[in-house]
């Protein structure tokens, strides 16, 4: 299995804007550039392109960010293709596929948040798998691929996945 | 367009030092169903406190209100806010939050929860349903303020600095959000009211803006944004807007 790299910690909300953004800016921009417009700290910034690159919506070349075709059909896309698109694209993550598989093979389609962060702490030192676990949660209720009950503290599978 | 709220020489005083200071100074304007209509000014003009007169929560020393050419006194039923901070309570989840304002009206649960599984949707909340606003970024805390606003089939929208609190890459995806459901046909909605001290912001959404003037509070400007959406703010036409507006601000100051 592919490493289980840490999830950036960032909103979907702040990946949407920014590739929004993006668009507005032709598709292609100086990362500089969108600190001083947008009087952000690169150390802000960073987070939420590396979030937008491993999803496959943006490309960093030579200090430029570039929207990726997949980032311009979220930017086009209404609120359902966008979940759908993300959906598709969280599904690729090592991280997800670890936690999907282990959501998949328990007979109740769910798993404790604790256990999980215990075993994100395997992979990666525990500041990144404490941020792992909230984006985890972040972007899998956002794509409706996994749900949390904050009740019971548990993480689990939204709908039955087709495939 | 049909007229939908008119206010009539709305003041406002605030009892200082046994003086009255005047905060708003006979303001007057209409607004018209289809508009979408913002109020700029700087700190202090009484922007905000002209939302809460206009939503009925605070009443004028004088002047009056009229919705569809009716005199208003108390809450208006037809009208929700939307505030800087959202306002959720914390103990209770997202669909919770959403639906209390029609539990206080007497909804009953079943029609609740699909109105609020329609709001919940249309601002793309699905999946957060049962999240506490403490494990909501600012982003999605607003869309649930939106969304609580929505649920009671409001007929106007006020908007008291809506993307003020948040990081500018989610205040621009909100920002499309909004004209997404503003040019849906989704919505009840018949117009929208917007405070913001953001220039920039109140030209990129609204189809009109309203230039308050700050001690006392006036209407110093109004004017049309005839551009086409969505709007370049790079274009000339948009930057021409800017300086004519921000000039005008900065003179209310003085």
């Amino acid at each position: 299995m592919d490493d289980v790299a840490p999830l950036p910690d960032v909103e979907i909300g702040e990946i949407i804007g920014m590739l929004e953004y993006l668009k507005e800016e032709g598709g292609k921009t100086d990362i500089y550039e969108i600190a001083d417009d947008l009087n952000l700290e690169i150390d802000d910034l960073v987070p939420i392109i590396k979030a937008a690159e491993l999803l496959g919506f943006a490309n960093v070349e030579n200090g430029d960010l570039i929207l990726t075709k997949l980032g311009e059909e979220i930017v086009n896309g209404d609120e359902n293709k966008r979940k759908i698109l993300f959906k598709e694209s969280l599904k690729k993550l090592p991280v997800f596929k670890k936690v999907l598989n282990i959501l998949l093979s328990s007979q109740e389609h769910f798993i404790d948040k604790h256990e999980l962060l215990s075993m994100l702490k395997q992979e990666m030192p525990e500041d990144e798998a404490n941020t792992t676990l909230r984006s985890l949660i972040n972007f899998g209720r956002y794509a409706e691929l996994i749900g949390y009950n904050p009740e019971d503290k548990e993480i689990y599978l939204d709908k039955i996945m087709e495939e | 367009m049909e007229e939908l709220l008119r206010l009539k020489d709305v003041t406002q005083l605030f009892p200082l030092k046994k003086k009255n200071v005047v905060v708003l100074d006979k303001i007057s304007f209409s607004v018209h169903e289809g508009e979408f209509v913002s109020l700029v000014g700087p700190s202090g003009c009484g922007k905000s406190t002209l939302l809460r007169i206009i939503a009925g929560l605070v009443k004028p020393s004088s002047g009056s209100i009229l919705f569809r050419n009716k005199e208003i006194h108390g809450i208006n039923l037809h009208v929700s806010i939307v505030f800087q901070t959202f306002g959720l309570l914390p103990w209770l989840d997202v669909t919770e939050n959403i639906t209390l304002g029609l539990e206080a009206r007497g909804v009953s649960l079943k029609e609740r929860l699909r109105k609020a599984f329609k709001y919940i949707d249309l601002v793309g909340l699905e999946g957060f349903e049962e999240a506490y606003p403490r494990e909501l970024s600012g982003g999605m805390k607003q869309r649930v303020g939106i969304a609580r606003a929505l649920v009671m089939e409001p007929e106007l929208l006020l908007m008291d600095e809506p993307f003020s609190a948040l990081d500018a890459f989610t205040a621009q995806n909100l920002r499309e959000e909004i004209l997404r459901l503003w040019s849906s046909g989704k919505l009840s909605l018949k117009s929208i009211i917007m405070v913001t001290h953001n220039i920039e912001e109140a030209i990129y959404l609204s189809d009109r803006i309203i230039v308050l003037s700050t001690h006392p509070g006036r209407v110093i400007g109004d004017i049309h944004i005839p551009m086409a959406r969505p709007r370049d703010r790079d274009s000339i036409e948009f930057t021409k807007l800017y300086d004519k507006i921000y000039s005008m601000v900065v003179m209310a100051k003085i």
